[in-house]
């Protein structure tokens, strides 16, 4: 907690840290990693063709401002290290994946620092990487040694300031000079990042945005955030491209574009969009927002209180386009000291390279902001 | 004391309130340059002195400025209650040490987190019963800040969460029927504490408003739910994805073959 950056151990009455880790057999831990590298791959391509065209990205269900972000001749702005993670769950037809978490992945001190300890503690197994370093190394590829590094968060956000905190530490030790801001405190002169506070003012060599791209969009003055999107020269991780891919409306776009998504769709539930299925009467649909980054925005009919459900059915009747149906899977619960759970193993690619396991288990169906943290050990066969 | 041993002294193992205490500024201590923490105000006695003797039905939450809440939970500490710390702004960290200029940081939390480490073998000292009923400390600046706002301040605001109580269910589970919210005026309770203070009433335990001001006795605080308007206000901003939680950061618009194999490890899907 103190040294990790682990500041919401506890969420209302829910303990979020387990004290216990979750194994897994190595062989089961290197086809996720091979799945996710290669969904990496994929993603990737379809992410350069979607941003090809401006009707695609409108199909994404993105705000407008976005659009227009991510609609430009300009080059893309370069990326300091390009992280995501694909969130895979072991269900009864064999893993799923219910998303990639491709704009601004968090979990990095559950996944390193809270792991590695658990390892440490328990003797049961090795972890199956290290995020953190990973990004770092990634990191220092991508950016002078020593340089000026500003990682931005939003305001009154706990759960994403730890995060920013977390990462500012070990650029910190690594021998960058790290501040924590706000996206209007950036000022972009020929395509170079300026940081403009009363702590420090001058040009910065990178920025870690960990703000998400359609809040970055609802920010009044685009002049202060559309560079990381295209025609900016300081490398940015994530870059705001990064948003194609969490759309969960991608996949209703990807058969026009020729790429292969064979590894896609082995994970992926059928996709579809809220018009052509009747997901209001056949419960095995769930409903989720084009940008849903939090587990609490999935709307499964049988775990949704009538109220809510009534509220979801409006918001999608008021904009189906910026929604998404998708086959309801049916999670393997793994058992516990404390009973059976769902499981979610995050894993994260960092550079196109596995590098780790963010898990969390929960004794609802939807892993959201009350899920409990757990140490992923990978066991010898 | 070491950063370790400040934390468990707010919030030591086994006692019953200790995992909802806020690890944010201890988290800072370990690069922190502290200041002398400000001078007693004098509130805290008299604060004791108009505040129910430490009771298993009651508990209290203190909403104060910057380091008045951690002199007067102290102060209520040596009366029997056990002060929990909800403090959720961070300072800023510069080249790894926190900055004491005044004005860099919205919300000043340098008082508090001087106050939280010199306090400490104070309220260690205080040998708290487990069971001892919470007072939760809050930093009455938290949402607005501490100094004229400025763009080119750090802005460490924060808000006060629901999930960052217990529940009124546990509460209620542990014999709390009465809940005293201290605050230095005799005004609303802040928005983002009203929604934690009315869920707690919804289950049927009584709220009281103690403020602080001269010759204003404590008196009973009924809350109403937020107005239909304001409320379906709210669910058309929802509707139309503007909004991703009431009181959220501000910012985000603008602002496994499964088995066991020790009794304390789960295995996955292999």
């Amino acid at each position: 907690m103190l040294e990790g950056c682990k500041w919401d151990p506890q969420v209302g009455d829910a303990a979020t840290l387990a004290d216990f880790p979750l194994l897994m057999p190595e062989s089961t831990w290197h086809g996720l990693a091979q799945a996710a590298e290669a969904m990496t791959g994929e993603l990737m391509a379809i992410e350069q063709a979607a941003l090809a065209t401006r009707a695609s990205l409108q199909e994404l269900g993105l705000p407008d401002r976005l659009v227009d972000a991510l609609y430009s001749d300009e080059p893309p702005t370069p990326a300091a290290v390009r992280v995501m993670r694909f969130d895979f769950h072991p269900t009864t037809a064999g893993w799923r994946v219910s998303e990639v978490n491709s704009d601004v992945p968090g979990g990095f001190t559950e996944a390193s620092f809270f792991t590695r300890l658990m390892a440490e503690a328990s003797r049961e197994g090795m972890p199956a990487g290290d995020p953190l370093r990973a990004w770092a190394d990634g990191f220092a590829r991508g950016v002078i040694p020593g340089g000026q590094v500003a990682l931005l968060s939003a305001p009154g956000y706990l759960e994403d300031r730890q995060v920013t905190v977390f990462l500012a530490r070990e650029l910190h030790r690594r021998g960058w000079q790290t501040h924590l801001a706000h996206p209007a405190q950036l000022h972009w002169r020929d395509g170079v990042a300026h940081l403009e506070t009363n702590w420090h003012r001058g040009p910065m060599d990178a920025i870690v945005r960990f703000f998400q791209a359609e809040w970055l969009a609802a920010q009044p003055d685009a002049r202060n955030w559309r560079r990381m999107f295209h025609g900016g020269l300081t490398p940015v991780t994530n870059p705001g491209i990064a948003a194609v891919g969490e759309s969960k409306r991608l996949p209703l776009l990807w058969r026009r574009f020729g790429i292969s998504t064979y590894t896609w769709l082995c994970h992926l539930p059928e996709t579809r969009h809220p018009n052509e299925v009747p997901w209001e009467q056949d419960d095995s649909w769930v409903l989720k927002p084009a940008m849903c980054n939090t587990g609490e925005m999935v709307l499964i009919r049988p775990a949704t209180s009538g109220a809510d459900w009534a509220r979801a059915v409006r918001a999608v009747k008021l904009q189906p386009d910026r929604w998404i149906a998708q086959r309801r899977f049916h999670p393997e619960p793994v058992n516990t000291p404390d009973g059976p759970r769902q499981a979610c193993i995050g894993v994260y690619v960092v550079d196109g390279r596995c590098a780790g396991a963010y898990a969390r288990l929960s004794e609802r169906a939807v892993i959201d902001f009350a899920a409990t943290d757990v140490a992923l050990l990978l066991t010898q066969e | 004391m070491t950063t370790e041993a400040i934390f468990e002294a707010w919030a030591p193992t086994g006692a019953r309130w200790s995992a909802w205490a806020k690890p944010v500024l201890f988290s800072c201590l370990p690069t922190a340059t502290l200041p002398e923490p400000p001078a007693l105000l004098g509130r805290p006695e008299r604060a004791l002195l108009e505040v129910p003797a430490a009771a298993d039905d009651l508990a209290l939450v203190l909403d104060l400025p910057g380091a008045e809440g951690v002199f007067t939970g102290l102060a209520l500490a040596q009366g029997g209650y056990r002060p929990v710390p909800l403090y959720n702004a961070v300072p800023l960290p510069t080249d790894g040490l926190p900055s004491e200029r005044e004005g860099v940081t919205l919300v000043d939390v340098m008082p508090i987190l001087a106050a939280l480490a010199r306090l400490a073998p104070t309220v260690a000292g205080c040998s708290l019963r487990a069971e001892a009923p919470p007072a939760f400390l809050l930093d009455a600046h938290r949402r607005h800040g501490s100094h004229p706002a400025s763009p080119l301040a750090f802005d460490n605001r924060s808000v006060a969460f629901t999930t960052d109580f217990p529940s009124a269910d546990r509460l209620l589970a542990h014999g709390i029927r009465r809940v005293w919210l201290i605050q230095a005026e005799n005004t609303a309770p802040q928005a983002d504490l009203a929604n934690t203070l009315r869920a707690w009433q919804a289950a049927g335990i009584a709220l009281w408003l103690k403020p602080l001001a001269p010759n204003t006795p404590a008196r009973p605080l009924m809350l109403r739910p937020p107005s239909w308007l304001r409320a379906l206000g709210h669910e058309l901003l929802v509707l139309v994805g503007l909004r991703r939680q009431p009181l959220g950061g501000f910012n985000g618009v603008l602002s496994a073959p499964v088995t066991t194999s020790t009794p304390r490890s789960a295995q996955s899907a292999g």
